[in-house]
């Protein structure tokens, strides 16, 4: 499960903007959570997509995708955008 | 005579915990380093959290959270997208800033090799294997079957009139096809499996203990999803040659696989 995680994990960090890769199991252990940070300029639904096909390709379990968009300076605090992937 | 300089990066680096992290760098490298140098910290000082924040021309920010952890609202998430870079533990440890500029510095190092060596093996439009990746899979199972006679199957695949598909879709719309043939060749392999994209619309996988009859139903017809309204159907052309029956080195098996691939084209 390690060589799985880290290659997500390295292979999203490769998506341009992404800042920070996070994974824990959901409350209850019935889901995994992937948390991605990405810079708000890089933040298009095509990079989303990307982020959302990598992750499912690599976890087989029911996941939630969590993707934390960090605004440009003087913007507001970043904001997260769960999704069921 | 060592200037100043030289001489605290010396001493840094003969301390029990930078020697301790180079070993580890030494073994592991990569993202695997950084996440148990950080755990490291933790173990080592009974911290709360600790985060790597490193950066460079070529990889831009990154941001590592000991265990792999989501960044929560708060310490971690402030750290992670304001500081600038460095490793941050919560609560601080002033006392330890050298061996936490240290271990910064490894970490930068390790992602930087990782980042390099991922690049140089993978495919950036599939995330799959690149042929100089794939091809070192495929040498590691020629010398094991060679060594102990365990048998694997190379399956040489090919996107039939992906001209056609680029033609009516664009490029963007082939890039997603191979994306998402990509993903869908990914997912129906079992651990140790290995796929690769290695030409323009050629794939290969290495299916360890399997013959020629390996090639998975599923990989005979995809129907995959590209965002449009009338998804094109992928029609695959499949070549399998298996070693060690039907042939020993990686140039037999690529020629067998590659002989038997035109002719289900022509079928």
């Amino acid at each position: 499960m390690t060589d799985t995680l880290d290659r997500l994990d390295l292979e999203l960090r490769c998506l341009p903007g992404v800042l920070a890769v996070g994974v824990a199991d959901s409350e209850h252990g019935e889901s995994v959570v992937v948390q991605v940070v990405i810079t708000a300029e890089h933040a298009s639904s095509e990079v989303r997509d990307h982020i959302r096909r990598i992750t499912r390709a690599h976890i087989d379990k029911p996941l939630v995708l969590e993707v934390v968009v960090d605004g440009a300076p003087g913007a507001p605090p970043p904001n997260a955008e769960p999704t069921e992937a | 005579m060592a200037n100043a300089g030289s001489e605290r990066v010396a001493g840094a680096h003969t301390s029990p915990f930078a020697a301790a992290l180079t070993e580890q760098l030494a073994s592991s490298g990569g993202i695997v380093f950084i996440y148990r140098c950080l755990n490291h910290l933790l173990e080592s000082w009974n911290l709360r959290g600790a985060i790597a924040v490193i950066e460079d021309p070529a990889f831009g920010r990154q941001v590592f959270n000991a265990g792999r952890r989501p960044l929560d609202p708060g310490w971690a998430r402030n750290v992670a997208l304001r500081q600038p870079p460095g490793v941050y533990t919560d609560p601080a440890v002033v006392d330890v800033a050298d061996e936490l500029a240290t271990a910064h510095n490894l970490c930068t190092v390790a992602f930087k090799l990782d980042q390099l060596h991922y690049q140089s093996m993978h495919d950036a439009l599939t995330g799959l294997y690149n042929r100089r990746g794939f091809d070192e899979h495929l040498t590691q199972a020629v010398s094991r079957s060679q060594r102990y006679g365990w048998g694997f199957s190379l399956v040489l695949i090919d996107l039939n009139r992906f001209k056609s598909i680029n033609d009516r879709l664009g490029h963007p719309g082939g890039d997603a096809v191979l994306r998402a043939v990509g993903d869908r060749l990914r997912r129906s392999l079992r651990g140790g499996d290995v796929a690769g994209r290695i030409g323009g619309d050629e794939f290969a996988l290495l299916l360890p203990n399997e013959g020629s009859e390996a090639v998975p139903p599923v990989l005979r017809r995809l129907q995959v999803e590209v965002g449009d309204d009338d998804p094109p159907e992928i029609e695959l052309s499949v070549g399998v040659a298996s070693c060690p029956e039907e042939a020993q080195t990686v140039e037999a098996l690529y020629q067998l696989a590659d002989q038997r691939l035109y002719e289900s084209k022509r079928l």
